[in-house]
């Protein structure tokens, strides 16, 4: 049954989507909790089924998970239960929040609108006073701004790298979990796209030639599938966005997956590092971190790019 | 001429690359009237995407000059990192294009 295990969830799901019968029926009867990976690896695949005609259902999902998959699609047929409330936790409950992105001009807003309600669930003591500095930023806690950034380059990679001719329109799943107690978020980010390996296949020199070595050269710095030096420069993107987001869960005492094509990669570039061979064949790119809280600081971005760059340009004019 | 980066009350962080390039092309639609263009970050936070989407193109495009007639307001010290980060990185691209040309 579904568990946090990432490549077992990934078997199953792929187990429905390359199911032959025109009916496919997932019994949730034994689910009692899903983790963020898992809501979305479903999300994604009832749109695939559904988009090949096929019709799926979920039995007897409980209702605290009924509109968790219900905000990644409105569509998923769930039977053998009372169809809850499309509703979001509150405080005091265990809160995940998730939202689907279809177009890259709803992906600011959804990222935002996640992060910001995360900081709700907070609990007071670990709070921070609400903090409008001389810049006018108002936080509950670093950790929201943190949270919005990693969000925002894995769902802004979705729309930039994950669209081919032949999935024109990957879309972007997004949960996050916070626990009433501890300090650990739970984060995943799962598209329907081209994956990985297609994606960096338009680096001109030296594409990669496995899934493996897809997920560990996607989290290189300067690695994107838009930087390749045949590319008009203003076209370019620099290949800092999974290696970013790599750093904040490092200085957050955290844990990366990545699962792509048959590789499933646990801490990419950071160790220890896993690798492990799934099978079926996952289509598309899935990226889950698990981040503490209590690392963070307002200064996070700044120690993070740090790590990449050289002498400051003096050239800019702040006021 | 002033315009603000986003929507400070809604939103804390500009992450995206959609947002930027709306943000862009304000600007540049200011720089073509030849103004200079001050860009308010008052309340908001930004992703090194967003500042290459925006900063990063605007200086592929028009050199390491445009920074002259840019400037930067209200900026919270993370944003003015990835300003200069992105900076430092565009303009060494440019200027290592223009001698190879």
């Amino acid at each position: 049954m579904l568990d946090d295990n990432l490549p077992t969830i990934l078997e199953v799901v792929e187990q429905v989507k390359e199911s032959a019968e025109r009916l496919i029926e997932l019994d949730a009867s034994a689910v009692v909790t899903l983790q963020p990976a898992a809501v979305c690896l479903i999300a994604s695949a009832a749109r695939t089924v559904r988009d090949s005609g096929k019709v799926f259902q979920i039995r007897q999902l409980n209702e605290h998970l009924q509109p968790l998959l219900l905000r990644l699609d409105p569509a998923i047929q769930i039977t053998g239960a009372p169809r809850a409330a499309l509703s979001d936790p509150k405080p005091g409950e265990d809160a995940t929040v998730a939202r689907v992105v279809i177009t890259a001009g709803d992906a600011n807003a959804a990222v935002n609108e996640l992060a910001n309600y995360i900081a709700r669930f907070i609990p007071k003591e670990d709070e921070e006073e609400m903090v409008q500095d001389q810049y006018g930023l108002l936080i509950h806690h670093a950790i929201q701004p943190a949270l919005a950034h990693v969000l925002s380059e894995l769902v802004d990679n979705v729309f930039s790298h994950a669209a081919t001719a032949q999935f024109p329109n990957p879309h972007a799943y997004i949960a996050v979990q916070s626990y009433p107690t501890g300090d650990l978020l739970r984060v995943a980010v799962v598209d329907d796209g081209c994956g990985l390996q297609a994606s960096l296949r338009a680096l001109d020199e030296d594409p990669p030639r496995s899934h493996f070595e897809a997920a560990s050269r996607a989290f290189q710095p300067f690695t994107s599938s838009k930087s390749g030096r045949s590319m008009y420069a203003e076209r370019r993107h620099m290949g800092l966005g999974l290696p970013v987001c790599r750093e904040i869960c490092r200085q957050l005492g955290g844990r990366m997956y990545a699962a792509t094509g048959n590789a499933w990669v646990r801490n990419p570039g950071m160790g220890p590092q896993e690798d492990r061979t799934t099978t079926p064949f996952f289509q598309g790119t899935a990226i889950s971190l698990e981040l503490y809280r209590r690392g963070v600081t307002n200064r996070l971005l700044q120690d993070v790019l740090a790590k990449f760059s050289g002498p400051a340009d003096l050239r800019l004019r702040f006021t | 001429m002033t315009i603000s980066a986003g929507p400070s009350h809604q939103f804390l962080m500009l992450g995206t690359r959609a947002a930027a390039a709306d943000l862009r092309d304000q600007v540049e639609a200011g720089l073509d009237e030849g103004c200079t263009i001050k860009v308010d970050f008052k309340g908001l936070l930004v992703s090194q995407s967003f500042m290459d989407e925006f900063l990063g193109v605007l200086i592929a495009r028009h050199g390491p000059a445009v920074l002259d007639r840019v400037e930067f307001k209200n900026c919270h010290d993370e944003v003015k990192a990835a300003a200069r980060f992105v900076t430092n990185l565009r303009s060494r691209e440019y200027e290592e294009f223009q001698a190879s040309a």
